[in-house]
């Protein structure tokens, strides 16, 4: 085999490490599943190669290594970061202390908690300098104040420096000043400059990203380090490319300078799946929902990309309240987490109303089917009831699920206060959550922008594909995709991000007020900066560039990401840009007021390379049927209480069973490795040339809702939405 | 002026409980959306930056069925007393689909004249079903820029009638024509109007598609549902509390009048009366009206006495009118609860935002675990600043100052607002819009009230104008600070200085091209002895500069060795013996 042929995946979640190899010219994949292992995860990685090797892997045939890594999150989690240190224009060093820009997150709540700052005050110290907001320079910096503050931080044992000084967006030049004399005093010491971190107004905002990012910066270099180092000595000389959390790659060495990059690196692999499945099946909008143990993800696709977002905060101290965490400022996938997994326990309220999540009954005690004492009734109890869980082959066979203790606690606590049967009782906790995730989405819709209603569902997670249907029922949704590979999807989804650089920087002026050079002075700059992000196998004609300005009328504080028509400009052109923000503006608020004048806040040159490919025609180690003959006879059957249809004896069928282009008709349950694909009777199901199991309503097409919409405006045209000045 | 629960309504009892669940879910949420489509396509910086609006679902009765949880907590009880009015004087006829109604009557609305309420009634299969609301400050409407010189309520803002905006689908033309004519900022006042539209039709649509989906849901049944529930829970928890009567006050400051002295202090005081599962809250006792505006109106005052007693009693859930149906709040005509008309009521948040404080004084001795020591947020504080920007253009800006939160049974307070929950903006655009450089945004040191639990830290703010400036402060606490409770002390008071002199609360002043003023917002009271805090925590802050060594030692009884600060456990140990003795004498 030749040096190219093989792409090399490597997810490292909290419990295991998963590992996927795609041979490109055997149209071959080839999976490993090894336990992680902390504190130094790259042991278990590395140990995952070895076993790929031993199967059927040559590791000089490695082209390139795509690393998805929750280490970054977990290290802001558990604070697990390095001693550091804050310099800030003098007079504003508390600026960490004014969480969340004095709102509560809650209003509801009367003991709100907030984080903690990541770098106490006393490792905060103030330089003389000041720059205005239009560049200028009003307090020369006194570079003396500076020594002073390097030496005493240094002194108090910092391991890494964060930078955050007032307007550096507008003009860097202090804190350029600043790292030169921090780097003569201290050689290699880690430094993090606003101003390259998140080039945005708002200091806070901006100030939280660097800090986070000299946090995690020595803990994650040395890691990184170590990797590469390992995967060299078993031979692997390919490029080592990271996950960034807005669902794109960056090489080894960016990412130890920037790897606040990194926070979603892991679930970002998954709406990387989505996205490519979309493109796959030639659509191009999609929701991403990924129900697991604790919690459900989801993400909405557009225009084949997962959305991005700048309000992502990280280390919530209430875990799904917005405003209760560190905010990161940069783009990352838009993320709707919700406290609704298979462990999520149902309870009578106060009102006594029930009510599913957020708490969960976890993995210890577990819903009350494990048998391990828990006696909280949880979703998986619930759906073990009511058919939508195989009890002998749960995760693998590895737990045998009760269905005894599974109803006893909900008759318990639910049935019985709401007197309703046990599998009434179960229904109503199906109804709840599934409600939940409905209601979460088509606010997060809305909040984007974004009319999700006829989007396809993509479905993984332990209890995803379970409860996709319903979802898709109440959010008008066609059609409900299962991947295949459930086991490592994650894996898989690294295996096709594409190659991408990102640069951004805040300009805020009126459109009228902008000269021509200064535009493509900076669009040159940003451009370079992208392209220096891309890995180093990319042929210059692959790569495409493209530019957004987040643009307002003057008065206005949300910004309408607008895509600029040039790459360089002209007076003439920025005349264009106006009327392209005009029908961007229309198409998302339905009303255009093109006589007010309109402002640019923030450029960004985004640079890539195009999506990967994997196509498969033969599957190693995890077979979901994409070979031998079709077989369409169930393997057994259960009872299952469908919502709106109740109980029906059903069909069940083995995934592994199901080979391309079979159909079955609902109702049917459809049994994986690690879940279970639920096909209620108004639904039909069949298994697609990838080995997708897609789910469609069987009285509509995929094209028309089944019931009447009342926005009244397209959803393709509505452009992604962001948040500056 | 009495603000008082309707009884709850005869209900069929079809609904069962999980589909009321579902039900009030979708509601909020369906008000989340609204929300989220009001602030993205507003244009000032008081509704997209500060958060100064509400969106709500109101019942056919008039009570508030959903609100949104961003926005302000008082607006969810003044859309409801605004309601009512209109249902009060309107025949049934009156309303039809397409209607839109408009009021801006501080004592019918939020209290002040800036505050535009509007409400649409939604008709589903030929029947009334709800309303949606929508309450918003308005960037302009004209009237005096300085908030703190009115001296009635033609000086604050046109005076808009109580009317349809819109009827039958048809905008009146000849009221927003008025509207423009009398606003500073025409643009942003009618583009802010147009967002409160957009949130209304949010609302309108998505209950129409609820109601079609549960195949026309008679939303009055689920109204009574909800508000049902709502009413026994907060029933159930005032139960709890011992019948009686409290009586709780706090101490206002005067604020500057329109002779341009600063009046007397203020009293507001609460006989807050427990009787099996209902409360009533009466202001009796509090002070007079004054000439200026600092005047509290009944409908702001009953919103934040009815939000003290809510997010203590039942906090995290959803909030709606069936918690306000056992609590009655009087606020006598003329007194500074409910200032008579035409009195200038422009700054009534000052007195509103410190009722919370003599609530929690009065509940303070029967739910200790419950109340929040005094606000150093309470009032919020309003910057209004005015001049000509480098290009000779006229430029008028409001912002908004938060000190700190009291402390409570569980935790310290945080620089953050309350009882409001209006933002900060950040400095770097406040100095790209205005000729105003920020030399220092800080925590002040030993500013917090110290407690088991201290308040929120004050902040400074050091500001030099680069141009000529008029500045108009409305604050508080500067004069009498946040109070500390059940043992905890009080907050640092506030200060506005300009050019080095210290102003009352609600003063004005010229600021010239150079000069400095300076903000320095007070710090929260703090609640339980500070004796009891932990040493580790006092010492922490000690190193961390946020406590003084000398008020670790006077406040807390903690003895830090000034060289290495770690804690003289002996001498804390006898100092805070001997300060035990002299708390309690007895």
């Amino acid at each position: 085999m030749t040096h190219g042929d093989v792409r090399l995946a490597i997810d490292i979640g909290g419990t295991f490490t998963d590992l996927a190899a795609y041979h490109s010219d055997r149209r071959l994949l080839t999976t490993a599943k090894v336990p992680s292992t902390f504190p130094d995860p790259s042991v278990g990685a590395l140990d995952g190669v070895r076993q790929l090797a031993e199967k059927d892997l040559t590791l000089a045939a490695i082209s390139t290594v795509i690393h998805g890594t929750t280490l970054v999150a977990n290290a802001l989690i558990e604070r697990r970061g390095a001693t550091i240190g804050l310099l800030a224009t003098s007079g504003f060093r508390d600026l960490l202390h004014f969480v969340g820009r004095e709102l509560r997150y809650d209003i509801y709540d009367p003991t709100p908690r907030f984080p903690e700052p990541l770098v106490p005050r006393r490792m905060r110290d103030e330089v003389v300098e000041r720059v205005a907001a239009d560049g200028t320079v009003v307090v020369p910096l006194d570079i003396e104040t500076v020594r002073a503050a390097t030496a005493r931080q240094l002194g108090a044992g910092v391991e890494a420096i964060a930078v955050s000084l007032l307007h550096s967006y507008a003009n860097p030049i202090h804190e350029i000043r600043v790292r030169e004399i921090i780097q003569s005093q201290a050689p290699g010491l880690p430094i993090s400059l606003s101003h390259e971190v998140l080039p945005q107004i708002r200091e806070y905002e901006r100030t939280s990203a660097t800090v986070i990012n000299a946090y995690v910066q020595p803990l994650i270099s040395r890691y990184l380090h170590r990797l590469e180092k390992g995967l060299q000595e078993l031979g692997i000389s390919a490029e080592l490319l990271l996950m960034t959390s807005s669902g794109g790659t960056l090489p080894a060495a960016a990412a130890s300078r920037f790897p606040i990059q990194l926070v979603e690196s892991g679930p970002a692999a998954g709406t990387v799946i989505a996205a490519a499945i979309g493109e796959h099946l030639e659509i191009a909008d999609l929701l991403s929902f990924d129900m697991g143990g604790t919690t459900a993800k989801m993400c909405t696709i557009r225009g084949n990309s997962p959305v991005v977002t700048k309000n992502h905060e990280v280390a919530r101290v209430r875990r799904f309240r917005k405003g209760s965490g560190l905010p990161l400022g940069i783009p990352v996938i838009d993320l709707l987490e919700i406290g609704a997994g298979g462990g999520s326990i149902a309870e009578i309220d106060s009102f006594g109303l029930l009510q599913v999540g957020p708490h969960s009954a976890g993995s210890v005690p577990g819903p009350a089917c494990y048998g391990r004492g828990g006696d909280e009734p949880t979703v998986t109890d619930a759906d073990l009831l009511l058919g939508f869980v195989n009890p002998d082959s749960f995760l693998g066979g590895e737990v045998k699920l009760s269905a005894r203790r599974a109803a006893k606690a909900v008759r318990d606590k639910i049935g019985g206060p709401l007197k309703l049967g046990t599998k009434d009782a179960a229904a109503a906790i199906a109804r709840v959550v599934n409600e939940n995730m409905a209601e979460a989405a088509r606010v997060h819709a809305v909040e984007l922008n974004i009319d999700i209603r006829r989007f396809p569902i993509v479905a993984f997670g332990g209890c995803g594909p379970a409860h996709a249907y319903a979802v898709a029922h109440r959010l008008d949704s066609p059609a409900v995709i299962c991947p295949p590979n459930a086991g490592v999807l994650s894996a898989v989804g690294l295996l096709l991000a594409p190659m991408s650089g990102d640069a951004s920087r805040s300009y805020p002026e009126d459109l009228e007020r902008l000269s021509p050079e200064s535009i493509n002075d900076m669009l040159d700059e940003l451009e370079q900066q992208a392209l220096s992000q891309l890995g180093s196998s990319l042929r210059p004609e692959d790569i495409e560039v493209e530019i957004y300005a987040d643009m307002c009328y003057v008065g206005q504080g949300f910004e309408v990401a607008t895509r600029v028509p040039f790459r360089r400009t002209t007076e003439a052109g920025l005349r264009d840009l106006k009327s392209t923000f005009d029908e961007t503006y229309e198409a998302a608020y339905g009303r255009r007021l093109a006589d007010l004048p309109a402002r640019c806040v923030t450029w960004r040159v985004i640079a890539s390379g195009g999506r990967q490919d994997v196509a498969i025609d033969a599957n190693g180690d995890d077979s979901n049927g994409a070979t031998g003959e079709s077989k369409t006879h169930p393997s057994s059957s259960r009872a299952a209480f469908f919502l709106d249809h109740g109980v029906t004896d059903c069909p069940v069928f083995l995934r592994r069973d199901l080979a391309p282009t079979a159909r079955l008709a609902g109702p049917a349950l459809i049994d994986d490795t690690a879940c279970t694909i639920a096909v209620p009777p108004s639904m039909d199901a069949e298994v697609d040339g990838d080995a997708n199991v897609i789910l469609r309503w069987r009285s509509h097409n995929n094209t028309e809702p089944n019931r009447p919409t009342s926005l009244g405006r397209s959803a393709s045209s509505n452009p992604p939405e962001t948040y500056g000045a | 002026m009495t603000a008082e629960g309707l009884t709850a309504a005869d209900h069929d009892p079809s609904i069962d409980p999980v589909t009321a669940s579902i039900l009030w879910h979708r509601l909020v949420s369906i008000v989340d959306q609204a929300t989220v489509a009001h602030y993205r396509t507003a244009f000032s910086t008081v509704v997209r930056e500060a958060n100064d609006f509400a969106s709500s679902i109101l019942a056919v009765t008039g009570e508030t069925l959903a609100n949104s949880e961003i926005g302000l907590p008082s607006f969810v009880a003044t859309q409801s007393f605004t309601l009512r009015h209109f249902l009060d004087v309107l025949e049934v006829d009156d309303l039809q689909p397409g209607d839109i109604l408009i009021s801006n009557d501080p004592w019918l609305g939020p209290g002040q004249a800036l505050d535009i309420t509007l409400l649409m009634p939604i008709f589903h299969a030929g029947r009334l079903a709800a309303f949606a609301g929508s309450v918003a400050h308005s960037p302009e409407l004209g009237g005096t820029q300085r908030w703190n010189q009115s001296s009635d309520v033609f000086e604050e803002a046109l005076r808009i009638p109580n009317m349809k905006l819109c009827d039958q689908g048809s905008f009146n033309q000849t009221l927003l024509d008025v509207i423009r004519h009398n606003s500073r900022l025409p643009d942003l006042t009618i583009g802010d109007l147009d967002a409160q539209l957009a949130s209304l039709h949010v609302i309108e649509e998505q209950l129409h598609a609820l109601m079609r989906e549960y195949d026309h849901l008679d939303l009055t049944v689920v109204a009574s549902e909800i508000l049902d529930r709502c009413e026994g829970t907060m029933r159930t928890a005032i139960e709890e509390i011992p019948n009686g009567v409290y009586h709780g006050e706090v101490t206002s400051d005067g604020f500057i009048q329109p002779n341009g002295v600063s009046g007397a202090p203020i009293r507001l005081h609460v006989a807050l009366e427990v009787r099996n599962s209902e409360i009533t809250m009466d202001f009796s006792d509090s002070s007079a009206q004054r000439p200026g505006p600092f005047n509290g109106v009944w409908t702001i005052c009953s919103a934040y006495a009815a939000y003290a007693l809510r997010v203590i009693l039942v906090p995290f859930a959803p909030n709606n009118g069936g918690f306000y149906r056992p609590l009655k709040i009087v606020c006598p005509d003329g007194s500074i609860t409910n200032a008579t008309f035409p009195a200038p009521t422009l700054c009534r948040h000052v007195i509103a935002h410190q009722l919370c404080d003599a609530i929690f004084d009065a509940l303070a001795p029967v739910l200790p675990n419950r109340v929040m020591a005094g606000s150093g947020s309470a009032p919020l504080w309003d910057l209004l600043m005015m001049g000509q920007d480098e290009n000779g253009d006229a430029f008028h800006r409001v912002i908004c100052v938060n000190g700190g939160s009291g402390g409570t049974a569980e935790t310290d307070g945080h620089v953050i607002s309350f009882p409001a929950n209006i933002g900060g903006t950040p400095v770097e655009v406040m100095e790209s819009l205005m000729p105003v450089i920020w030399e220092k945004k800080e925590i002040i040191p030993d500013s917090a009230g110290a407690g088991t639990h201290r308040g929120g830290f004050g902040q400074r703010m050091i500001c030099r104008a680069s141009r000529p400036l008029e500045i108009t402060i409305v604050n508080g606490r500067v004069a009498h600070p946040a109070p500390g409770l059940l043992g905890g002390g009080t907050g640092r008071a506030g200060r506005f200085l300009v050019d080095g002199r210290e102003l009352s609360a609600g003063a004005g002043a010229e600021v010239p091209a150079g000069g400095r003023f300076v903000l320095e917002a007070p710090g929260g009271g703090g609640l339980g002895t500070p004796l009891a805090r932990d040493p580790e925590k006092v010492q922490d802050e000690v190193r961390e500069g946020l406590v003084s060594i000398e008020r670790a030692e006077i406040d807390y009884g903690v003895s830090l060795e000034p060289d290495t600060l770690l804690v003289d456990a002996k001498r804390t140990e006898a100092l805070r013996a001997s300060k035990g003795l002299m708390e309690s004498p007895d």
